[in-house]
């Protein structure tokens, strides 16, 4: 188990390090160009899709990102994004992701934005209460939690508004669920069902334009 | 682009996150002794202790056994400890969490009302459960009291669904009650017709529970406490009425491998909340002397008439093709009224249930043939795959590498057999 987790985690951080590539090398107008950052506080459940999004106790996280443009056209954009997230689950995990986004999005005169996303990236999850392990004398003693990394895969909608309407400079406040599947989670549950709603913003920087 | 506050802050999260744990303990206790009047020098007693020390020293937190045998008499027997964080010692008062092997006390005690003619073991659900409030249960029109009892209703399982599994990940310490499990199922298609095959729900001793209330006019716990508990002076059983539950001093902490990895989380204070939440199908705690007293009264004419144990025994068989007959050598698995049953081709047979919780793993079992008696308790969590629930768990009777067959093949004096692959 040890053995395949270790090969999945370097197979996410390969796969995470090509995706990147592509955007450095191909996003248009120079390197850095319209790469807002983007902060967003979430709600974390785990469940079916749209249930029990908002619940109460509330387990909440904090992501913060940036994302690349791949197209100039200010109605219909294609973006990718990356992300990194926290979250306390309080009784199933604390977990810390990082994942990367396919972004398709549609913006209307008024500023008005709708996208949708797919993901992929890798999520490591720590224990809310200490790990006890078996010593070589047959007892347990605790231990350091390492935590343990899977792999989480997903898609996402949104709604925003661009407070400017103009793409280079401003903030764009939005509203996002991202539902991701993280697997594998245990010898006897394969996968587990991750909902997050999002409530951030864009927020886009004229230094660097 | 300013790429080190991004990593920084992902380190500083990663380090703050590997180290902020709750305490998770609860109190565990050992009080004065319930049960010193065994056979201490049984003489089985170096050969099992030998064996559950060893079990210990591969995984298992904590390990209690109760044996009985006609010639010998009674060995109570522990290794390992009530409560990994405070190496607190287990011992043979330590009360453990029931899983399913409750199931076996609901079904003993509707056979009670049967006895009675309160309960008509052909009647269907609806005759008993008002159709206001159960009528969307599947096959509510055409299930039997004895297809409860038997799972063969076709009911499909308020726990083993999706919906209720992400649902309980969600919130561990969630306060789910009947309805909310029964909602998980209603509008829901059967899984099949009632009779057709077997198919163990838990849904089915819920609504068995549910079903002593209607017909009775009491409470289930009520009836379990009076027809078993106080009934057979258990002062180690715990099920809803009784003093300190869902936690009563003498329960063990409870541990959980949740990723199969071999490493162990104190998982005590949800499995106690899960014990307030559910009801028949688990909830119950008891010491393995109390789990065997119970069993070996139900064998033995001390709770029910002789016909309604045959009725209990009766089963339907759900591995009976031919590579399930060589996997498992046996003749049958099968699924009986509140007990399974399984069968050796050399005609050892045993009944009885098993039962794994987050915080539990048991097993119960009686052989008529030898008039002997098996249990062992564990305070780990056997609901979830893990090495030790592989520890413990085999349906191969005297199989070499689990605590239980081991187990078997001393008590009942089997020859080894051997290792089998699942």
């Amino acid at each position: 188990m040890k053995q395949y987790m270790t090969k999945t985690i370097k197979q996410v951080l390969w796969g995470l390090v090509f995706l990147a590539i592509p955007s450095s090398i191909f996003g248009q107008d120079g390197f850095f160009e319209r790469h807002p950052i983007s902060i967003s506080i979430f709600t974390h459940s785990i469940g079916l899709p749209f249930r029990k999004v908002i619940q109460k106790p509330l387990n909440m996280g904090i992501a913060i990102g940036t994302e690349f443009n791949y197209s100039s056209n200010k109605s219909k954009t294609l973006h990718q994004g990356i992300q990194l997230g926290f979250y306390v689950h309080k009784h199933l995990s604390s977990s810390v992701y990082i994942k990367t986004e396919f972004i398709s999005r549609v913006q209307n005169k008024a500023g008005l934005i709708g996208e949708t996303s797919l993901a992929f990236g890798y999520i490591h999850n720590f224990k809310p209460t200490p790990v006890l392990k078996l010593s070589k004398e047959g007892t347990y003693k605790r231990a350091k939690d390492k935590g343990i990394g899977a792999i989480i895969y997903g898609a996402s909608m949104g709604a925003g508004y661009n407070t400017k309407g103009d793409y280079k400079f401003g903030t764009s406040p939005f509203l996002k669920y991202n539902y991701l599947i993280e697997t594998p989670y245990s010898r006897d549950f394969k996968s587990l069902p991750h909902s997050f709603l999002h409530l951030g913003s864009r927020i886009y920087s004229s230094d660097e334009n | 682009m300013k790429t080190k506050p991004f990593f920084t802050t992902g380190f500083l999260i990663l380090f703050f996150l590997s180290s902020c744990h709750r305490e998770a303990t609860v109190a565990v206790y050992d009080t004065e002794p319930l049960h010193d009047k065994y056979n201490k020098s049984h003489p089985l007693a170096d050969s099992i202790q030998v064996i559950i020390d060893n079990y210990v020293k591969k995984g298992m937190p904590g390990i209690s056994v109760a044996i009985h045998t006609e010639a010998d008499g009674l060995w109570l027997g522990t290794s390992g400890v009530a409560q990994i964080e405070n190496n607190i010692p287990l011992t043979v008062n330590h009360s453990f969490h029931s899983a399913s092997v409750a199931k076996t006390y609901m079904v003993t005690t509707a056979m009670t009302l049967v006895e009675e003619g309160i309960l008509d073991l052909d009647k269907t659900i609806s005759t008993y459960l008002p159709v206001e409030k159960y009528g969307t249960i599947p096959n509510y029109n055409s299930a039997t009291i004895r297809n409860l009892i038997g799972h063969t209703s076709g009911i499909p399982d308020i726990i083993d669904n999706a919906k209720h599994i992400t649902d309980y990940f969600n919130n561990l310490m969630a306060d789910f009650d009947t309805e909310y499990y029964l909602d998980n199922i209603r509008k829901k298609k059967a899984d099949f017709e009632p009779n057709e095959r077997v198919s163990y729900s838990n849904t089915n001793t819920v609504l068995l529970a549910l079903v002593m209330d209607e017909a009775s006019g009491r409470k289930h716990e009520d009836l379990v406490s009076e027809r078993i508990i106080n009934k057979l002076n258990l002062k180690n059983t715990f099920y809803k009425n009784e003093e300190g539950y869902p936690a009563p001093k003498t329960l063990v902490n409870t541990y959980l491998d949740i990723k199969g990895n071999g490493e162990l989380q104190n998982i005590s204070k949800v499995q106690r909340n899960f014990d307030v939440i559910s009801i028949a199908h688990d909830a119950m705690m008891a010491s393995p002397h109390d789990y065997l007293q119970f069993i070996h009264a139900l064998f033995n004419g001390k709770l029910i008439s002789e016909s309604s144990l045959a009725e209990m025994k009766k089963y339907t068989p759900f591995t009976v093709n031919e590579e399930g007959k060589k996997k498992h050598k046996v003749d049958y698995i099968g699924e009986a009224g509140g007990l399974a049953s399984m069968r050796l081709t050399t005609g050892e047979v045993r009944f009885g249930h098993d039962g794994g919780s987050l915080g539990g793993a048991n097993c119960v079992w009686y052989y008529p043939n030898h008039k002997a008696a098996i249990v062992i308790s564990s305070n780990f969590g056997g609901f979830i795959g893990s090495a030790n629930s592989d520890l413990l768990y085999n349906y191969v009777i005297g199989f070499e590498g689990t605590l239980f067959g081991e187990l078997e093949q001393v008590v009942l004096g089997l020859e080894k057999k051997e290792k089998v692959e699942n």
